[in-house]
């Protein structure tokens, strides 16, 4: 055994867990563990706030479908990475959050930066702890992964003070497979018994797909399942990537003013199959506008404390989602159960499709937030990866931007984290450098963390930003036409972000009509520099009624 | 649901629990839980156990929740209630065991006065480091949503507690609701594990040349005995246990507890394995010599099955980590290894097994299990104690040098109520008490010190009072004998603190109401006993044992050098 640092040990328990990257700002508290990223193959990306980092190591978890790492330094550096952790932890994504402390002695008298860093992360993590002392810091790191990665995934937050990143202790290497497993639990056959039993007095089931099926990368034999049963397959508002709308059995997202064929097959639904879903407000509103009183639901979730939260169930499985789809989809096959759903499906999807597009103006000058969704989608790949921030456009991009492959879109609507997309764009570039990644946002959004422009130049992360600019919170304005007789108090200026992209070295365009918007996106397309299109709307665009509610 | 009829915040309280099938609440009245307890004395299938103090509530919860593996429910009110509560429902976090404790809270419109404001303390925040959840509630129409919720996670993959705070205000306002059926609200589905992990684990044990199984408290939750043993015999492989009972001790393969009061044969197994499977096991610091070698061998493969995933490998390295269930892992495991063919060709492992084990025996016998010495040697009283009781008794034991004696000379049959991790004196007997309600007519018996004794003596009340005919067993020196040998061999013999003024507890136990009687001399134990057992109350035996040095502690304790 070889004496290392406290700090040298936080690297090497990184390099064991396979990380590739981590996210930072530099602080005095932090700088030990930094000098040991420096010498290491990891590599290091210093982002302009915190904030920006614990987005981009959120974005990075999410489209590896593993860790993702943040450092920050004591106090405010801490603070900072909470709005990020508290988004992870809505969305069950597992960052690693370490964050730097004073040398202990200095600690309990009130000094410079100090602040209960354990206890501002414990209601926004799985884990937050304090490591005291060197030694303890391979057993501690390696607990943070493993319990990031188990089960229900999730962040966790470790402080590190100074004296620790500095002592010294005898390093016992070890690798992930000695302290934590990634393999699955196996799904009851009894269970599985069940289901196949409710299915077969069932006439037209619906599978419900949430974000787990991503997680557990579940998407192509929930596919096969889908076609085996010939059931439609819709979403929840946040993971329609879970399956894609382009397949003859996805019907889309549901949610009420955001879904339209989701929201019809479910409709018809008198069995769901929820598969890693947690019924969220805005799927679902928590009654019975959306999901069937009539329909029995059948449960599955990793997390035990999902099952029959929201809707009470005929059967609830604790288990991984991939699991159990592998096995209900032997069993269909077995016992040739299948529902011939495909043209009822195609007939409503059809029906679906027309009163979308009786929505979209293609002409209407200034633009429409309908038209430049649809148009956005016909110009991007179908693989590329698309992250969306929250706003009204959103709403927007939820009805008329179809998703056409398996991970390709994280929403940040599980907390609704504005200004999140931006950073989080750049974590997904990072860990997928040859895919097209594009952050939708709005205006307001991107001014929340549009300093991260400077990160991208300088690291070389090419992503592309739409700006939807309604010159204000169009969310709010909605809120306050209807409800606050128009004394809007949401209203505001930007600079005119395609300029200001260049002043940061990086490109852009601003653009007011739709051949505008086409030619920008394809030069942004081929740019060797993040490009920003500014895309001009009126404050009017998304103050459209009909979306109040949450 | 049905949303009809209008019922009071208490009337959905107490509905939620019948539909979990709560047949027993441990608590104390307040002016807080008035309309709760209003609504359970309305009910006739909810039997509500009142205790001395808030912290026998808990106990007995937790003891009511190991014995039948269901939620074991306590209420108390708000304030001092609260706080009386704290040690019991640690004790159940540390032993992953299903409390459900609902209270009363604060007024809502008196909320948040802070110390001026009569009983108020921040209790969701007291409980929540020690629950899996903790939750104060605020509306009427939530709480049928967040009893649901506080059974799902109590009950939930590794169980543990959970804190409800429901102000007396929200328990009298009306909403209209009807309680789910259980089944609608949780899943009871048991987690199989991975079946190419199962198939590694079968040639692990397969390969291996000594191999051993260790035992954890994860095998009583899943009520996985019986696979154990199965595949014990399959396979001729020795089993351990982290805690007394875990695994019956009259099985062939069956080596008894490690740890700080491990049995010889047990510890030699296991020290000398090269593959360990570990089942429903923490790897506690009691069980490995606080975490070192000592027991645990480095060179051991070790195969962790466990239903909570944060368990791998946090102790010891591991090679290989299934999640699921152990009693259905355990049953995939048999069916692939009996699908190989037969097995267990060891009959001299279990030769020699067998053979440490009567040397064991003779050991404890050349120890003093026969002894007819004054004052009582303990190991005769534990062995006395075997002699009346059947199979089918329920023993509690307490912490301090009382446990380590039962480890030592009582020959368990079943899993023995413990305090367990967190060990709070006192705590053993009134899990018993709760053992007695949950299985009338078993044997309940507890080996309590007199020590601990005296930290819930109060409790007989409760027993009397609700006809809990339970025989607790007081081995009686006047001293803290755990501490006290450690301030003989570290502190110069300066007894701070340890040595105890007990009264007659005999004497007690009869002004109490109880059956009470003194022992004296060793023939005396086994008609006391008896007499004990036949009088149909609660019983205190008062034992008055060896409390000399030599005795303070069973002589294969281990100790830890820089630890006291």
């Amino acid at each position: 055994m070889a004496k290392i640092s406290g700090a040298r040990a936080v690297v090497e328990v990184l390099k064991e867990e396979g990380v590739r990257h981590v996210f930072h700002l530099p602080g005095s508290q932090i700088i030990d563990i930094l000098d040991e990223v420096y010498q290491s193959p990891i590599r290091a990306i210093m982002t302009r706030h915190e904030q920006g980092a614990a987005f981009m190591a959120d974005g990075y978890a999410r489209a590896i479908r593993g860790p993702g790492v943040c450092l920050s330094t004591a106090g405010p550096g801490a603070v900072n990475l909470v709005s990020g952790i508290a988004a992870s932890y809505k969305a069950s994504v597992p960052v690693i959050a370490i964050t730097g402390v004073h040398d202990q002695k200095m600690l309990e008298r009130d000094s410079f930066h100090e602040i209960d860093q354990v206890g501002v992360f414990k209601p926004i993590t799985k884990w937050s702890a304090c490591i005291h002392q060197p030694d303890k810091i391979p057993e501690m790191l390696r607990k943070a992964f493993r319990i990031a990665l188990a089960g229900r995934k999730g962040p966790v937050h470790l402080a590190v003070p100074s004296d620790a990143s500095r002592g010294e202790l005898d390093y016992e290497p070890s690798d992930p497979s000695r302290y934590r497993s990634d393999v699955p639990a196996a799904c009851p056959d009894e269970i599985v018994k069940e289901i196949v039993n409710l299915m077969e007095k069932a006439r037209f089931p619906v599978i419900l797909a949430g974000g787990e099926v991503l997680w557990s990368r579940a998407g192509e034999s929930l596919a096969e399942l889908a076609e085996a049963l010939e059931i439609p397959v819709a979403t929840t508002r946040n993971h329609p990537d879970a399956f894609p709308i382009t397949h003859p059995m996805g019907a889309g997202l549901i949610g009420k003013g955001r879904g339209e064929a989701g929201n019809a097959v479910m409709k018809q639904a008198d069995l769901i199959l929820a598969m890693g879903v947690k019924f969220d407000y805005q799927s679902t509103r928590y009654n019975f506008e959306i999901i069937p009183q009539k329909a029995k639901i059948v449960h599955v979730s990793i997390d035990p404390e999902e099952v029959g939260r929201i809707y009470p169930v005929e059967i609830g499985v604790v288990c991984d989602v991939g699991t159990v789809i592998k096995t209900l989809l032997t069993k269909a096959r077995e016992k040739e159960i299948c529902f011939s759903l495909k043209k009822i499906v195609e007939e409503i999807k059809r029906e679906s499709q027309k009163v979308r597009d009786s929505e979209i103006d293609l002409e209407a000058m200034p633009l429409r937030p309908e038209a430049i969704a649809r148009t956005l989608r016909e110009l991007f790949p179908p693989e590329a990866i698309i992250v969306v921030d929250g706003g009204n456009f959103a709403k927007h991009v939820r009805r008329h931007f179809d998703f056409l492959k398996t991970d390709t879109t994280h929403y940040t609507d599980d907390f609704g984290s504005v200004g999140a997309s931006f950073p989080m764009s750049l974590g997904v570039k990072v860990a997928c450098p040859e895919h097209t990644v594009v952050c939708l946002n709005g205006d307001g959004a991107f001014l929340l963390n549009c300093q991260e422009l400077e990160t991208a130049v300088r690291e070389h992360i090419n992503v592309i930003v739409i700006v939807f600019n309604d010159f204000g919170f169009g969310n709010v304005r909605a809120y306050q036409k209807v409800k606050f007789k128009g004394r809007y108090m949401c209203d505001h200026d930007n600079p005119p972000f395609g300029e200001m992209a260049r002043l940061f070295k990086a490109d852009g365009a601003q653009v007011e009509r739709l051949d505008e918007l086409n030619e920008a996106v394809n030069t942004g397309l081929k740019s060797d520099k993040p490009y920003v299109i500014d895309v001009m709307m009126t404050r009017e665009a998304l103050e459209k009624p009909g979306f109040l509610g949450a | 649901m049905d949303k009809k009829k209008l019922k009071s915040g208490a009337e959905i309280m107490v509905d939620c629990l019948k539909a979990e099938g709560v047949k027993f609440v441990f608590g104390v009245i307040g002016s807080s839980i008035l309309d709760f307890l209003d609504v359970i004395y309305r009910s006739p299938e909810i039997r509500y156990i009142r205790t001395q103090h808030e912290q026998a509530a808990t106990f007995m919860a937790d003891g009511y929740a190991r014995i039948t593996g269901e939620p074991g429910v306590c209420t108390a009110t708000c304030g001092p209630g609260a706080t009386n509560m704290v040690s019991g429902i640690a004790g159940a976090f540390h032993e992953s065991s299903p409390v459900v404790a609902i209270l009363g809270d604060i007024h809502t419109s008196h909320y948040g006065r802070g110390s001026s404001n009569f009983h108020e303390i921040d209790q969701e925040n007291l409980f929540r480091p020690i629950t899996k959840f903790s939750k104060r509630i605020e509306q009427v129409e939530r709480i049928g949503e967040f009893m649901r919720m506080a059974f799902r996670i109590a009950q939930s993959g590794r169980k543990g507690p959970v804190y409800l705070g429901i102000p007396r205000n929200i328990q009298k306002k009306m909403t209209p609701g009807n309680a789910w059926p259980r089944e609608r609200y949780r899943s009871e589905s048991v987690v199989r594990g991975d079946s190419q992990s199962i198939d590694r684990a079968c040639a692990l044990l397969v390969q291996a040349k000594s191999p051993v199984m260790l035992v954890g408290s994860g095998v009583r939750w899943a009520r996985a005995e019986q696979k154990v043993l199965e595949l014990a015999e399959l396979m001729g492989i020795p089993i351990a246990v982290s805690h007394k009972g875990l695994v019956t001790e009259d099985h062939p393969w069956s080596v008894g507890p490690i740890g700080m009061v491990g049995y010889p044969v047990a510890m030699d197994r296991v020290s000398n394995a090269d593959v360990i499977l570990a089942l429903g096991c923490t790897f506690n610091q009691v069980t490995t010599a606080s975490y070192t070698d000592r027991i645990i061998p480095s060179k051991a493969k070790i195969i962790q099955v466990d239903l909570d995933p944060t368990e791998f490998g946090k102790n010891f390295p591991m090679e290989l980590g299934i999640i699921g269930d152990v009693k259905a892992v355990l049953q995939d495991m048999i069916e692939k290894l009996k699908s190989e063919g037969p097995k267990h060709q060891n009959d001299e492992r279990l030769q020699n097994l067998l053979q440490a084990k009567a040397q064991w025996e003779e050991r404890l016998l050349s120890e003093g299990a026969e002894s007819d010495a004054v004052p009582i040697n303990r190991l005769r009283l534990m062995r006395d104690l075997n002699t009346v009781l059947g199979k089918d008794a329920i023993l509690a034991a307490e912490s301090g040098s009382t446990h380590g004696w039962f480890y030592y000379g009582f020959k368990a049959y079943s899993p023995i109520l413990e305090p367990g991790d967190l060990s709070c004196m006192g705590s053993g007997w009134c899990m018993a008490m709760a053992a007695k309600l949950a299985y009338p007519d078993r044997a309940v018996v507890s080996v309590t010190g007199d020590g601990a004794f005296m930290m819930t003596l109060n409790e007989l009340a409760t027993a009397v009072d609700n006809k809990i005919s339970l025989v607790v067993v007081v081995p009686h020196n006047s001293v803290y004998g755990n501490v006290r040998r450690k301030q003989i061999e570290h502190f110069g013999g300066r007894f701070a603190g340890s040595e105890l003024y007990i009264p007659n507890l005999a004497k007690v136990a009869e002004s109490l109401g109880a059956h009470g009687e003194r022992v004296e001399k060793p023939a005396e134990i086994i008609p006391a006993l008896e007499r004990a057992l036949a009088s149909g109350k609660p019983a205190v035996l008062d034992v008055i044992i060896d409390g000399s040095r030599e005795h303070l502690e069973p002589p294969v304790k281990l100790r830890v050098k820089d630890r006291y």
